[in-house]
């Protein structure tokens, strides 16, 4: 893969991923193992874990994360 | 052991630097084991940070019991100050090649986002973040107290 073709694949890959985290501000979200999808999300994370597991979706089907909110950080 | 960085946004655009809106961080998806439960969530390497800190409600997830744990106050960005308590855990690192797990003492706190700090953490890898290129490599050192 030539270095623009390179470039292409991540903004597009960057975007996606920002698409998805302004949709999801504030919420705590179960990402598919690659990291492209979520796959469930929910106000706190152990009712990620409900939901997740509502969904059919076992422990190590799916990563967790903590979206920051607006004007939000980490604490 | 090769990873992805992660795209992160800023919730305010800086009024300088071009505005941008996002930034690549270094962060690793990581298993917490506590007997047969676990959780798995993704750790922001934090190398301000002195300790490995993940949520409350990780250590509610993993089913510890934090009653008489060692509790320590630590100083937040911004100066506010926080008590965390300190459990042993063991974690690990999936890559397709080498899954590495090892046990050590973590903080838990009322942080939302799991973050990989020195103690217990960073101490044992060699780590090298190249943001251009997103990419982050950490790479076992001796002294990582392996588990089985």
């Amino acid at each position: 893969m030539d270095q623009i073709a390179r470039w292409t694949e991540r903004e597009n890959r960057n975007k996606a991923r920002l698409a998805l985290l302004n949709q999801y501000m504030g919420k705590h979200v179960a990402w598919s193992l690659d990291m492209t999808k979520v796959l469930a999300a929910a106000d706190d994370h152990l009712s990620l874990h409900e939901e997740a597991a509502r969904l059919g979706l076992k422990g190590g089907d799916y990563v967790t994360e903590y979206i920051d909110g607006e004007g939000g950080h980490i604490w | 052991m090769l990873f992805p960085t992660t795209t992160a946004t800023f919730t305010n655009r800086f009024p300088a630097f071009g505005r941008p809106t996002f930034r690549q961080m270094p962060a690793v998806n990581i298993y917490a084991h506590y007997g047969p439960a676990f959780d798995f969530g993704l750790a922001y390497i934090d190398t301000m940070s002195d300790v490995i800190l993940l949520p409350d409600s990780v250590a509610q997830k993993l089913k510890l019991d934090l009653r008489f744990a060692p509790a320590h106050t630590i100083t937040v960005v911004g100066g506010s100050q926080v008590v965390v308590q300190f459990a042993e855990i063991t974690l690990e690192l999936r890559h397709p090649r080498t899954p590495i797990r090892w046990t050590t003492e973590v903080a838990f706190g009322p942080t939302q986002r799991w973050l990989f700090g020195h103690f217990g953490g960073l101490e044992f890898f060699h780590f090298t973040l190249d943001t251009v290129n997103e990419e982050l490599i950490l790479a076992p050192r001796e002294n990582l107290p392996v588990a089985e």
